[in-house]
């Protein structure tokens, strides 16, 4: 070889870990980019699949960590159906979104998060959960049964304090995590492309790409199934917010109801959906929701499950007039989203928002998008 | 030439084949005005039954002896129309076909011209049937034994598939136990080993009385010709007999310590020795070119296995057919060809195989360097596919899939093991395709690399390999613990006396040609000499075994019924002209002529049953006097004269 | 001296033929097509010498018709074998020809006046054919056949079979110059007793219309590589001119897309071994025809391992500037104004998907074995006949005296599938001599 060229060092043990990470046919892939070709993003990115996974078996580390597109995978499984070695490249880029987040994180949380067994995961959650639990069961009960005999739901006190502890601590992490993940996207870049172009790129590149796969049935599904995740969450957000800077709202009782039955209800159908698939997964089930199974999948789903129906609880027992359950559903409620605050949406697969809208945006602004 | 010619010429419309393009009755009614021409006749298909009969019934209204018939392809009908000739009382070899189908009738579209042109080829047929001579065919008596040369698997199989059809067999290998390379490989399969494979051959070839096995034995002389070849074979003294117990006392007390060829040069052996475990024939061996002679091992043996004073012998085998299945030697990477020879932690293929064998050194532990290495890197085309400068440009065939057979048997113990594989392209083709997708599954990574290829660094950190990464267009550099180089083959080292002796020739790439690359794959163009196995070039075991099988085959059907035919239509010496210049004999490709004394002047013989009438002799001599019986001098020059439109009448 | 049974009558079953013919073992070839010489015969050129197919094979076929102890059972399927070695007893399903082939001699009249015309499956439905045909010019035995489907005689158009009074056509039986036309044949059954059968059957060519992506079928400018061969052959329907089948023109640019349906697990795992060098022969045709036109070859691993492929493989990149693209096709669009074909895929040295066109796509469709027959041996996952062990009892099936041979035993080029016809011409010798292996002679 040609003296002075620079050669990259590889890490040999990036393929077992993303391996265990969910990536079971990683090393089957023979590198024909199949899965390239026939992804629907190809159409609008200079991104390749292929080449994230050949980075991935041979462990060139700093390739990985820095390569947009397992991020701008949409999950959409056209490479799956098409891999002629019958591996299937979206859970391997799913496993390899892993070993980045793990990479990214700076705490060593997510790597516990990600790699470990369902079953420790489950421990580490029941162990947050029950401290929670203590907090609010015994710490705050006495301001507890305090609001509760004032007849009134609607208060702002400091049973939210925890909560929102945690939850700008979940903040900060994850703010310096985007930051980790950014510098390492940016450093392979192409061209510069304007802010303006770039948002308008990704505007209508989601546009075009759902609306196309919103056509194919099992696609169709899985996107609905999302939608409703995103809405239940985006309502939770909204609520919250009112919540705390206009309380009197929930005074206002058909919105206010309307709002808090349709947050939870979507988040129970789209949460409950895909988890009763997986539990049910037969002959007819698509691939997509028996090959997505790795326990950071399963925990994505049932973390948030309780929470949404202890919100309405609350309000169900409140309206009925059961005013020391709804208090105790409104305790339940805020021990079950310190958990989830606290793993899954600061460590966990909920993360991938953010690194996508990283990736998307360092994609667009470097170049990454056909047309400039 | 007393009798006079009297010439009948048959043209044949062969449907609307001929007739469609040419005017065949115009041709008949052409021929009817050539010299000597008696009758000449136009029919539907002179090849049918009816058109046979109208030739046979003309032969004995008019008295023809000579008949030209103007149809299609002599290598299509010419032996019909010869039976019916010959049915018809005449000599078969006074029929000349003149070609006006495939050189005239589907060529040309103008019927005309084509009319025209299909005159002349008839003109041409009748000036050179004027000259035809009657030829007699000549039967030589053949001997059915057959004289296999290597015992590789190749070898065995094609002398096992004779003593069972009935042939004697003398199976001849130059090491002293049969079994060749694969005996050598680990695993051929994943399932397979290729020390079972062998050892149960062996049973078969030992319980067959019909193959008489020499081993440390060479063919020195071949002379003669299909089914009379006589081969002289010398055997070299082994010095130690059937007595052997292989108890192995005497290798403790041997002196001497040479590299150990079984195993690649992975250990050492001495002077006196047994090949491998199962070996066959099964008794230890004296290496007569290293041999001191001290006498140890005589003194040590306690069953009078062993006797020093055994000389070579030279014997003469009377065989019918030569198979020919010497094998290959694996390429020998020069020093520093990618590390090879500067670092014990790399070493080829064929090294490692017997590493993995469990009859190794190391009883089948991957161990190099006195550890089992963490991680292990196979280069591909070591020596095949123009990667560096001394390889060649041919691929070996069996590197993948013996690299990948052999990834995944390590995968298999060591699981934590990397491996990997550094290649140009994959060569699993058929269904050794499945052994690729299992490696993948068991997790052996693959490197591809193209024009650029790897370079290996030796560094006090430990081995590296940099190589360019084709699919993401990097410069890697992979840290191993052993680098295993994937070698091809080379032609056997010796194939250059194989040449010599047996006078068969070689292709660009230095093995052994056949016949027809496509159609005839285990033939030499020497008539009797069939090739097997990777001496015609590489190919894997179970190639190699189907053309042991195949080359027997061709040696039944050339043999099976005790005689030969030999073709009249070969070189012939005119003795008066000849003046012994030996020109024939450097240009003859059969080695069929020799130079005699007959009477004390020099002159050159034609072996009949070597010849295979190319010509070659006929065009070099510069005297005329070798001439080519059915195309003589005289005879091709009055058809050139007629397609010159020459006076016919020389 | 006991006979031997051929099945299939490509080069594999015409050399095994031989083998043991010149043996003077009695010898029946069944093939179901007319003529014998399989895939073989489709062939314009053969790598990576570059012969032409029928050149060599020609001569081969047609000394089957020199030795009185072969005989050809053409147009026929075998229906039953039982027994064991040495004592099969065989069921052929003999297909009426509807001509008396002991009286016909190939002279082609009938096949000028016929009047139906119909796809000609020689040339790969490229060119036309009559309904009373001869398969191909070289064909052994060159004898008529009729296509009973096709044929106004036998198969009328319900119309016209109502206003018809009698019979209809008739032009061959007329026209016929030996009588030879027999409109009354029926199917026949034949039976025989062999002591050993060899499997030659070989292949057909996947059909790549389950790969839907690659629009053959649906495309008009989309080839499959045998359709490519026929229409490069000299004997072929353009007499060898490249042309679109959608304007008549010359293509500029020619891809080859390698692997349709080999090594994929959701087609075939195998490597179908012929299709890399075949591609890459194609090319250098095309090249030589039109020596303007840019040919690339769309591969994964270019599979160059037998005897001067690679030399082959060199010579086309080098002297013919064959391109070679790394990358698997996944799809190819048509573009409806032009017909050309817009095929995409990743380009695994670029790193991004592509999307090229061409005016002119070729497929290098994989093979499948012709296996499913009435025979009692067993077939690999993939399909093939399974070889009981190929070490040590080499060409041989599950079952005593039956070998297999060729493309059905595992995807293979000429020279191999030759080698193994002889081998089993051995393995069914020794059978049919009943020769035994321990007999008391000895050399010395």
């Amino acid at each position: 070889m040609v003296g002075g060229t620079e050669f990259i060092s590889i890490n040999p043990n990036v393929n077992r870990e993303v391996f265990k990470l969910g990536g079971k046919s990683l090393l089957e892939c023979y590198q024909c980019g199949s899965c390239t070709a026939v992804c629907p993003l190809s159409e609008e990115l200079d991104v390749s699949f292929r080449r994230a996974i050949r980075y991935t078996q041979l462990g060139v580390e700093e390739k990985i960590l820095g390569d947009i597109s397992p991020w701008s995978c949409n999950l959409h499984g056209d490479c799956t159906d098409s891999c002629p070695r019958g591996a299937s490249p979206s859970e391997i880029l799913a496993a390899i979104r892993r070993y980045q987040s793990i990479k990214y994180d700076w705490t060593g949380i997510t790597k516990w998060w990600n790699g470990s067994s369902f079953a420790s995961k489950l421990v580490g959650y029941l162990v947050i959960f029950g401290l929670s639990l203590l907090l609010y069961f015994g710490f705050f009960w006495q301001s507890i049964l305090a609001y509760a005999s004032t007849g009134k739901l609607v208060v702002l006190s400091e049973l939210l304090i925890p909560v929102a502890v945690v939850f700008v601590i979940s903040l900060a992490i994850l703010a310096s995590n985007g930051y980790r993940a950014y510098k390492f996207m940016i450093k392979d870049k192409k061209k510069e492309v304007g802010l303006v172009k770039s948002l308008k790129h990704i505007a209508s590149f989601f546009i075009k790409v759902e609306s196309d796969a919103m056509k194919v049935g099992h696609k169709r599904e899985r996107i609905l199934e999302h939608t409703l995740i995103l809405i239940g969450l985006g309502l939770f957000i909204l609520l919250g917010i009112l919540y705390v800077l206009v309380p009197k709202f929930f005074e206002f009782k058909v919105i206010s109801r309307l709002l808090i039955y349709v947050a939870s209800i979507t988040l129970v159908i789209g949460v409950g959906s895909p988890l009763m698939k997986r539990i049910t997964a037969g002959e007819k089930t698509h691939w997509y929701y028996k090959k997505f199974t790795h326990p950071t999948d399963w925990m994505s789903l049932i973390t948030l499950l309780p929470p949404a129906i202890m919100l309405l609880l609350v309000f169900v027992f409140y309206d009925l007039s059961m005013l020391s359950h709804a208090y105790i559903a409104f305790a339940l409620f805020l021990s079950f989203m310190i958990p989830f605050i606290l793993l899954e949406f600061a460590f966990g697969k909920h993360t991938h928002w953010l690194y996508k809208v990283i990736a998307y945006y360092v994609g667009a602004r470097t170049g990454y998008f056909r047309g400039d | 030439m007393t009798e006079e010619p009297r010439i009948g010429v048959y043209v044949c419309h062969c449907g609307f084949n001929i007739a469609g393009t040419v005017d065949v009755k115009k041709v008949a009614e052409f021929a009817k005005t050539l010299p000597n021409v008696v009758v000449a006749k136009d029919y539907v298909f002179m090849c049918s039954e009816p058109g046979q009969d109208l030739i046979k019934a003309d032969i004995k209204a008019h008295n023809l002896n000579r008949v030209v018939v103007s149809a299609c392809s002599p290598s299509l009908h010419e032996i019909t129309f010869r039976t019916a000739v010959s049915e018809a009382g005449l000599n078969k070899y006074l029929l000349e076909m003149a070609n006006i189908r495939e050189h005239c009738s589907w060529v040309h579209h103008d019927k005309e011209k084509a009319t025209e042109k299909a005159k002349e080829i008839v003109r041409m047929a009748v000036a050179k049937a004027r000259h035809l001579e009657p030829l007699q065919e000549l039967e030589v008596k053949a001997e059915t034994s057959a004289l296999v040369l290597g015992g590789g698997v190749a070898g065995m199989r094609a002398a096992l598939e004779l003593a069972n059809y009935g042939f004697n067999v003398y199976l001849v290998e130059k090491a002293p136990t049969i079994g060749g390379k694969a005996a050598l490989i680990g695993y051929v399969d994943p399932k397979t080993k290729g020390a079972e494979i062998v050892s149960k051959m062996f049973d078969r070839v030992k319980d067959c009385p019909r193959i008489q096995v020499l081993t440390n034995a060479e063919l020195i002389q071949l002379s003669g010709f299909a089914g009379n070849y006589i081969a002289k074979v010398r055997l070299n003294p082994r010095y130690v007999n059937e007595k052997c117990t292989l108890c192995g006392e005497c290798e403790e007390v041997c002196p001497i310590e040479v590299s150990n060829e079984y195993n690649f040069g992975l250990n050492k052996r001495k002077a006196i020795f047994l090949p491998f475990s199962n070996a066959y024939p099964p008794y230890y061996a004296i290496d007569y070119r290293v041999c001191v002679k001290c006498g140890e091992c005589e003194k040590v043996c306690r069953f009078g296995a062993i006797s020093l004073k055994e000389e070579p012998k030279v014997v003469d085998l009377k065989v019918g057919s030569i198979i020919i299945a010497t094998g290959y030697d694996p390429y020998r990477p020069f020093k520093g060809e990618y590390g090879y020879g500067l670092h014990q932690n790399i070493m080829t293929l064929f090294q490692l195989e017997r590493l993995l064998d469990p009859d190794s050194p190391t009883k089948g532990e991957l161990i190099v360097g006195n550890k089992i290495p963490k991680s292990i890197a196979f280069i591909q085309c070591v020596g095949s596919r123009n990667t560096t400068p001394g390889a060649k440009e041919y691929c070996s065939r069996m590197c993948c899939t013996t690299a990948i057979n052999s990834a995944v048997k390590i995968k298999e113990k060591y699981p934590d093991m990397n491996v990997y594989i550094l290649y140009k392209d994959i060569m699993t083709y058929g269904s050794d395709e499945t052994l690729y997708e299992e490696a993948g599954k068991k997790l052996v990574q693959f490197i591809k690399f193209e024009e650029k290829i790897p370079k290996v660094s030796i560094t006090p950190e430990g081995l590296f390999i940099d190589v360019f990464e084709y699919t993401i267009q990097e410069n890697l550099r992979i840290p191993v613990d052993a680098i295993v180089l994937s070698i091809g083959m080379l032609p056997p080292r010796d194939i250059e006396e194989l040449i010599a002796v047996t006078r068969v020739s070689c292709g660009g790439e230095g093995f052994v040609r056949e016949a027809h690359l496509k159609l005839a794959p285990v033939e030499a163009p020497t008539k009797g000499i069939f090739l097997a196995g990777c001496i015609t070039g590489p190919k894997n075991i179970l190639e190699s075994i189907r053309m042991g099988s195949a080359a027997a085959a061709k040696a039944m059907s050339l043999l099976s019924k005790g005689k030969l035919t030999i073709e009249p239509m070969i070189a012939q010496v005119n003795e008066e002209k000849c003046s012994g210049c030996a020109i024939c004999v450097g240009v003859c490709p059969y080695s069929a002529i020799s130079i005699k004394k007959v009477n004390g002047d020099r002159i050159a013989y034609v072996e009949k049953a070597l010849c295979m009438g190319c010509g070659t002799c006929n065009a070099a001599c510069p005297s005329g006097a070798m001439q080519h019986l059915g195309f003589k001098d005289i005879q091709l020059l009055a058809q050139t004269r007629a397609v010159f439109g020459g006076e016919m009448n020389v | 001296m006991s006979s031997v049974l051929i099945v299939g009558g490509g080069v594999a079953g015409i050399q095994a033929a031989l083998d043991l013919a010149e043996q003077g073992i009695d010898v029946y070839i069944v093939d179901k097509a007319p003529s014998v010489g399989g895939k073989m015969a489709y062939l314009d050129k053969t790598f990576p010498t570059l012969d032409c197919a029928s050149c060599i094979l020609a001569p081969k076929m047609a000394a089957l018709l020199r030795y009185p102890n072969i005989k050809l059972i053409m147009n026929s399927e075998v229906q039953d074998v039982s027994g064991r070695a040495g004592n099969f007893k065989v069921k052929i399903l003999k297909k009426p020809t509807y001509v008396d082939w002991s009286k016909c001699n190939g002279c082609g009249v009938c096949t000028e006046k016929c009047p139906t015309k119909v796809p000609n499956e020689y040339n790969m439905g490229l060119s036309q054919r009559r309904a009373i045909y001869i398969m191909f010019p070289q064909a052994v035995p060159k004898r008529a056949i009729i296509d009973a489907e096709h044929c106004m005689r036998l198969n009328p158009p319900p119309k016209a079979k109502e206003k018809a009074k009698g019979p209809l056509c008739g032009v061959c039986e007329r026209n016929c110059p030996t009588k030879a036309i027999r409109y009354d044949q029926q199917p026949e059954i034949l039976e025989l007793n062999v002591s050993a059968v060899i499997v030659a059957t070989g292949m057909e060519l996947y059909d790549p219309r389950n790969l839907p992506e690659l629009g053959y079928g649906k495309y008009q400018n989309v080839y499959t590589n045998l359709e490519f061969e026929r229409l490069v052959s000299a004997t072929g329907p353009t007499n060898g001119e490249i042309v679109r089948k959608s304007d008549g023109k010359h293509p500029k640019k020619i891809a080859w897309i390698q692997c349709v349906g080999s090594r994929d697990i959701r087609f075939n795992h195998y490597c179908s071994a012929y299709c890399c060098m075949a591609a890459t022969k194609q090319a250098i045709l095309a090249k030589e025809h039109l020596p303007e036109v840019q040919c690339t070859v769309y591969y994964m691993d270019i599979r160059a391992f037998g005897k001067g492929f690679n030399e082959f493989l060199e010579r086309a990149k080098k002297e013919f500037g064959i391109n070679y693209i790394r990358g698997k096709v996944v799809r190819i669009d048509e573009i409806p104004e032009t017909k050309n074909l817009k095929i995409v895929y990743e380009d695994t040295a670029e790193s991004y998907m592509k999307a090229d066109e061409y005016d002119m796509v070729v497929l290098s469709v994989a093979i499948t074995p012709n296996s499913k027959l009435p025979l009692p041996v067993e077939l690999t996952k993939d399909g093939f006949i399974q070889l009981k062990d190929p070490y040590l009892d080499p060409v041989s099936t599950t079952v005593e005296g039956i070998f297999v041979v060729g493309a059905v035993a595992g995807a293979k080029d000429i020279p191999d599938s030759v080698t193994e016809a002889s081998a089993a011409a051995a393995r069914a010798a020794l059978i049919a001599k009943r020769f035994s292996c321990p007999t008391p002679e000895v050399v010395k």
